[in-house]
């Protein structure tokens, strides 16, 4: 390879005029020409003569010694220019997706994994998951059910001694907690106008509040009704049953939240094994069902004492006897026959 | 001083400097080569065992879906067992026992205290109006509510005797914390 090269480079700086001379003069000639000598501008030669022919095919040899003598890091290059582009290059670029797919994938077994276990465990306690169910269904109901609930009320009034002289109600919406923990619901609010004692008042006031269908009392007041009856209360109730219809669906990828064994999940289905259960198919037909109109609704539990500071305590009680126990009596009429 | 006379001819030198040039570039060339080679080849190994992890994981998913599928109807259930619960825990976190305030309440009246009439404000108030035999039985009436836990400023809006009945009509506003009458 470097004895082509040799006489190539030996041809190319042979002066014109000694072209035709041997090349062992040639040879001896550039030997002994000393290294910093002045190189003379090759003579133009014309395209097509014999010289100009030979001078291409010089040039030739010399760019194929070049490539065979450099073949092998021209290869390598390439090679990894290619291993680069091919290889290197695509795998780099696809390995944070593929990680992400990857975390995303491992989590979503995990999930899966868990759930499955969770669902497993719900499936050996399915009787008490559906006992469960059955228990949080009565307090919390699906429907609005308004007769039955009209007729608990009543009755709990009745067993605690109120005798009740105004049973009314409305539909609406509410929601409790705040933030994450926001829960909304429907509710059915039910005006009640009752007469009794304190200690009935009290009675009821517990009986209502351990009363599954779930009932919350919202606003109350009471006022003396009838001094000569040994201080007979005139009570208004604003009460609210809430109600909400769930009906969800098998969502395979997202975990099941509910834990039968949580001690806070435990500790609510103890407290609504202890509420009293009113069945609330039963019904007493003879309670009609009268809706409260909006205003009447609104005003039922804003209608108290606030009052200015300079009223004297006649004018509120007179105030709210008037409001309350006169307009009372008609109704209950109309609604206890 | 010893002079060396390096006798090596120009073009041998030339020579030479070539050799070493291919080589050096041959070493460089080979040397980039086992480099990126090597590189790629972690990167590819690297993509290459994640893809199988994922595929594997895609197989593993797959069985788990199919197994929860089965289990739908428990699902169901639990699903709606489980909202339900929390709207009711929160409800129950928030339900005001309001049979505890009237035993206090209760607890609070003095024996010369008459409570005429009672209800409740949206701003955790309540009025209370009646009548007491005397402005010390009102005082007293006061007293005993701030003794009691709910109850956490009592404020008198008014009171007048009267003389011919020979009793004080009060007017009194009872604020009230609804924190103590939760469960």
């Amino acid at each position: 390879m470097t004895n082509g090269q040799e006489k190539a480079q030996a041809e190319a700086q042979q002066p014109v005029p000694q072209e035709t001379a041997p090349k062992q003069s040639t040879s001896k000639q550039s030997a002994q020409t000393p290294p910093k000598a002045p190189i003379k501008a090759p003579p133009i030669v014309a395209p097509g003569t014999k010289k100009a022919k030979k001078d291409m095919s010089v040039n030739m040899i010399m760019f194929k010694e070049a490539i065979i003598n450099y073949i092998v890091p021209i290869v390598c290059l390439a090679s990894s220019i290619l291993i680069g582009v091919l290889v290197l290059m695509p795998s780099y670029n696809s390995i944070p997706q593929l990680s992400a797919d990857l975390d995303e994938k491992t989590m979503l077994e995990i999930t899966l994994r868990n759930k499955l276990s969770n669902m497993n465990r719900l499936l050996d306690f399915k009787g008490i998951v559906e006992e469960n169910s059955e228990l949080v269904n009565k307090v919390l109901v699906s429907e609005e059910l308004v007769p039955g609930l009209l007729t608990q009320i009543d009755k709990l009034a009745r067993q605690s001694g109120l005798s009740v002289n105004r049973l009314n109600y409305g539909l609406g919406s509410s929601s409790s907690g705040d933030g994450k923990n926001k829960a909304e619901y429907n509710t059915v609010t039910v005006n009640l106008g009752t007469t009794g004692s304190f200690a009935q008042l009290k009675t009821f006031m517990e009986s209502v509040e351990n009363a599954a269908r779930l009932v919350i009392v919202d606003n109350f007041r009471y006022s003396i009704s009838n001094r000569d009856e040994g201080n007979e209360i005139a009570v208004n109730f604003v009460l609210i049953s809430p109600y909400l219809y769930v009906e969800s669906s098998a969502v395979t990828d997202g975990p099941i939240d509910l834990d039968i064994a949580d001690e806070d999940f435990q500790i609510l289905i103890n407290k609504i094994k202890g509420m009293k259960y009113y069945n609330p198919y039963e019904i007493d037909t003879s309670i009609p069902l009268i809706e409260a109109s909006e205003e009447e609704e609104s005003e039922e539990g804003e209608e108290v004492l606030e009052g200015t500071p300079a009223e004297t305590t006649e004018e509120i009680i007179e105030e709210t006897l008037e409001g309350e126990t006169g307009d009372e009596t008609d109704e209950t009429e109309s609604i206890f026959p | 001083m010893v002079e060396t006379i390096n006798l090596i001819p120009q073009e041998e030198r030339v020579q030479q400097t070539k050799t070493k040039v291919v080589k050096l570039s041959t070493y460089l060339a080979i040397g980039i080569l086992v480099i990126v080679a090597g590189v790629g080849g972690y990167f590819f190994y690297k993509a290459q065992t994640i893809k199988e992890q994922v595929k594997s994981l895609d197989g593993s998913v797959s069985a788990l879906r199919a197994d929860i599928n089965k289990l739908s109807d428990i699902e169901i259930n639990a699903r709606n067992l489980y909202t339900k619960s929390t709207v009711l825990g929160s409800i129950f976190e928030s339900k005001v026992f309001y049979s505890q305030l009237l035993k206090e309440l209760e607890a609070s009246i003095p024996d010369t205290v008459k409570i005429n009439s009672f209800s409740l404000s949206n701003d955790l108030t309540m009025s209370i109006s009646g009548e007491a035999s005397t402005y010390n039985a009102v005082q007293d009436f006061s007293n005993r509510l701030l003794e009691r836990e709910p109850f956490i400023e009592v404020e008198l809006n008014s009171v007048g005797l009267e003389s011919h009945q020979d009793k004080v009509n009060f007017f009194i506003v009872v604020s009230y914390s609804e924190e103590m009458l939760y469960d």
